[in-house]
């Protein structure tokens, strides 16, 4: 590994020329990619790390981009003054890049094999022949099982982490010497993203090639990166090893992208859910932090769900034969208590977001009960389930489509209590002003659009409209997975502290185990529909007994650079469908308490 | 940025939707000011027949076969095409918008029933519907009107209803679901105002159209013969066309910039709706 950098790139500047004026999204920012080593550049959402990425490759449209800079060098040629032709024979071949979605970065009418294929012929000059045995060659390199037969199959045949392997295929197959990767793995679960996250060094390593790894995550940064560079508002704030960084962080900025990364095991020890540190007080002792009981465990429980199966498909109808259906959710059964947090974690298609759904009736159950204070909502319709929307509210994971962008914030919140009869107009706009405060909003915002305010913001305005019917379980469907880490730990502070004030009860949906350690009093885990672990947070984070529970643990990265050693190999496996043929039935399924309160699904 | 003023202003940057505007408004004023330019009926003999433009100061634009003033003609058939034009659109996005938001929204055996009746009309020639139409029913504007309207509005149903698809499984109207609002509400508040912006661009080329369909159906004298209207006078200009062409051809260049200004007015105004798409 020599220090010679390939990629220097000094004072780059890129603004965005909107309605006359021109907004800067990247500030001079300089920094040296060397020969055979992995570069991150971490920062919030809007700091201008994809800006830069885009820039280098001179993706950006100019105009509205205005890229300006005193040079990106790379193999003595300056990037930023290479003509469009020149650039075509240096991307995909000398540089190369993945993004974040591997959904839609592949031609879904092309076979794999040709895509990857196509590269070659590009830019190496083969023929066709030649080159779709080289393809075939590159996904044995990123370890897709059975190269040769996959390499003629389309990419819906692929799941995401399989496509994301293509797409790196495609990118490396004219050994470059430089990769960008924007995002690989966000889009991805933990399991595949760990095994992504160890290709991408794996490779590295044997292709020799130097990679800018762009991310938002700190905890995939100290898995991944030789060096970073910590951008914020763009600039870079803060560069250096990896290992040095993370071990003494310099700058104010740095410090709060770091402690905001839940860490996995930061929990041990204690019983109730804590808040995340506030801002800049880091060195928050964690007695300050952690929340009283809230649990009202002698009550009867605010909701019970008892052997809920949802399916989807397989009617028959005039034009469809009698198929297979998705067995979404399948026996599933679980309780909360008043003030109580069950979290429901799993990977994409584990049927978590499902439960959620039918809990509050956008999904109609197939089978089982669903009691809400001892009363079945399973079937209700009309007026019965417009009164049982007062009780239960969900909040949705995107905070940017879940408002009409035509309505003001105030109207929004005061729509359910007009809707509902609650209050006449008048007394809907004090109500909104008092929302609001609750949530953390300034009153005056009640009269602007949603497009005016940021994701955190707009989870917020979620939270109060939700918050308006004075509801006692709240479901909360991966409602911080999408927020940057600050955000998210602002919105999870308020959430916990909402539930203390109110009493209120979470359904809290994510795949993030570690914002669930945080605010969980409960967990159950789900693996193709049906629930394989359940019980108190404390059990299942310190004592995993399902091997599913134990992969997932183990897949989460850890914001640790020097434990970096523990790199768990993931077996490589797909989630399995739970597609079945119609008319199947599940086999019997016996749970094991192995502590109180604590239940595994015995094998079988 | 979006707003009233950033949409005005993307409006008036575009040329050829600014030329639309205008020749819209030229047309609405002169449709408004038939009666005191030219009191008498346009069908009223005012002068000789044959005479051509620029011949006489009487006639700017020369008189019919049957010594009847063109330019009169002109001003009162903007009148015709207009309100056909208006009420016919309004017609098919009432329709359009009820139909393909329900079918979009409701799904299932709605969904089914409302499309086979979109296809049922799109499969339709709708001039051929149109003339039945207006055979069976008594020639007036109200039957021309109804007929386009008719005939138009699968148009903005199907899109309607592609939108409202793709709504409907955003997390925003789910939780407006489970928020407890009722169907009603949450198609007429939130579904409404959403799809507006697509139905605005559609709708001014369905008024183009609209002007067509009358002038085709005025051109073969199936129209009221009371009124004057730019198709019938082309269809009475027909009979000189080797002669004096111009009957034919003024009235023809009315309707040629009538539908251009409506057709660039929608362009203008899909563009500055969708500002993304313009620059990509």
């Amino acid at each position: 590994m020599t220090q010679e950098p390939i990629l220097d790139v000094a004072d780059l500047r890129i603004a965005f020329r909107s309605a006359g004026k021109s907004i800067p999204a990247v500030r001079g920012l300089s920094f040296n990619l060397r020969r055979g080593e992995i570069l991150a550049l971490v920062g919030e959402s809007g700091c201008g790390k994809s800006a830069t990425a885009q820039a280098v490759m001179r993706l950006l449209p100019e105009p509205p981009a205005e890229i300006a800079g005193t040079h990106a060098l790379f193999e003595g040629r300056d990037l930023l003054r290479l003509s469009e032709a020149e650039m075509r024979n240096i991307r995909g071949n000398r540089i190369s890049m993945i993004f974040q979605d591997p959904l839609s970065t592949l031609n879904p009418v092309m076979k794999v094999g040709d895509q990857i294929a196509e590269v070659f012929v590009r830019h190496k000059g083969m023929g066709w022949d030649a080159a779709r045995k080289e393809a075939v060659r590159m996904l044995d390199l990123v370890r897709i099982p059975e190269a040769a037969r996959r390499a003629s199959d389309y990419p819906h045949l692929f799941s995401g982490g399989m496509r994301q392997r293509v797409a790196i295929a495609t990118a490396i197959a004219a050994r470059p010497s430089v990769l960008i990767a924007d995002e690989p793995t966000t889009a991805l679960d933990v399991t595949i993203q760990a095994q992504i996250l160890e290709l991408i060094r794996s490779l590295q390593r044997e292709e020799e090639m130097a990679v800018l790894f762009i991310t938002h995550d700190m905890g995939v940064v100290a898995e991944i990166a030789d060096r970073m560079v910590v951008m914020n508002g763009g600039q870079a704030v803060e560069s250096g090893t990896t290992e040095a960084i993370f071990a003494d962080p310099r700058e104010a900025y740095t410090r709060t992208l770091i402690s905001a990364v839940p860490r996995l095991g930061a929990m041990n020890g204690f019983g109730q859910p804590m808040r995340f540190p506030p801002p800049g007080r880091i060195d928050t002792p964690p007695s300050e932090l952690l929340m009283p009981d809230t649990v009202r465990a002698d009550e009867r429980p605010l909701i019970e769900v008892r052997n809920l199966s949802v399916r989807f498909g397989g009617r028959a109808g005039l034009f469809r034969a009698t198929g297979s259906s998705v067995h979404a959710v399948e026996n599933v059964s679980f309780s909360i208590q008043p003030g109580e947090t069950l979290a429901l974690v799993g990977e994409s298609g584990c049927g978590k977001s499902s439960t959620g759904r039918a809990i509050v009736r956008l999904n109609e159950p197939t089978r089982g009960s669903i009691l809400l204070e001892g009363r079945d909502i399973a079937g209700i319709r009309g007026e019965d389930l417009k009164r049982m929307r007062r009780r239960v509210q969900m909040i949705f994971q995107d905070p940017f489509a879940s408002l009409d962008p035509r309505m003001s914030v105030g109207a929004a919140i005061a729509e359910p209590l007009v809707v509902h009869r609650l209050l006449d107009r008048k007394s809907a706009r004090t109500r909104v002003l008092e929302l609001l405060a609750q949530v953390g909003l300034k009153p005056e915002m009640a009269d602007r659009l949603p497009h005016e305010f940021s994701g955190g913001q707009r989870q917020r305005i979620c939270v109060a409209r939700a918050l308006a019917l004075e509801p006692s379980l709240i479901v909360a469907d991966e409602s911080v997975s999408a927020l940057d880490v600050s955000i998210k730990a602002q919105v999870v502070n308020m959430m916990l502290e909402l539930q203390r004030k109110l009493g209120l009860s979470y359904l809290f949906i994510s795949h993030d185990m570690a914002v669930v350690e945080r605010v969980s009093h409960r967990v159950a885990v789900m693996y193709l529909g049906e629930i394989v672990e359940i019980g108190p947070r404390a059990e299942i984070f310190g004592n995993p007994r399902h091997p599913y529970t134990q992969r997932l643990m183990a897949a989460v990265p850890i914001p640790d650079p020097s434990r970096r050693g523990e790199l768990r190999s993931v077996p490589l496996n797909e989630l399995r469908s739970p597609v079945r043929p119609h008319g199947y039935e599940p086999p019997e399924r016996v749970y094991h308490e192995v502590a109180p309160g604590h239940l595994v699904m015995k094998a079988g | 940025m979006t707003g009233w003023p950033a949409f005005r202003r993307r409006f008036l940057r575009n040329p050829a939707g600014v030329f639309g505007l205008v020749v819209i408004i030229l047309m609405i004023l002169t449709a408004l000011g038939a009666g005191l330019l030219f009191p008498a009926s346009p069908l009223s003999i005012t002068g000789d027949p044959f005479i051509w433009p620029g011949q006489s100061p009487a006639h700017p634009l020369g008189t019919d076969i049957l010594g009847r003033d063109i330019l009169a003609g002109i001003v009162h058939g903007a009148r015709v095409s207009l309100i056909v034009g208006l009420a016919a659109t309004a017609i098919a996005v009432i329709l359009g918008m009820t139909l393909g938001v329900c079918a979009g929204y409701f799904g299932g055996l709605t969904d089914v029933v409302i499309m086979r009746l979109v296809e049922l009309f799109q499969t339709m020639p709708s001039l051929i519907f149109t003339i039945v139409v207006m055979v069976s029913l008594t020639p007036s504007i109200p039957a021309i009107v109804l007929a386009i309207g008719m005939t138009s509005w699968p148009q903005i149903a199907r899109l309607v209803r592609a939108e409202t698809l793709r709504l409907r499984n955003s997390e925003f109207l789910l939780t407006l679901k489970v928020l407890g609002l009722s169907d009603l509400r949450i198609i007429i508040r939130h579904l409404f105002p959403n799809v507006t912006s697509i139905v605005v661009v559609t709708a001014s080329i369905i008024a183009a159209q609209a002007i067509l369909l009358e002038a085709a159906i005025s051109f073969l004298g199936l129209g009221n013969p009371n009124m004057i209207s730019w198709g019938s006078m082309i269809g009475s200009g027909k009979e000189a066309l080797r002669s004096a062409w111009y009957m034919a051809a003024i009235p023809g260049m009315a309707i040629f910039v009538a539908v251009l200004g409506l057709s660039l007015f929608g362009n203008g105004l899909n563009d500055a709706l969708n500002p993304q798409g313009t620059h990509k």
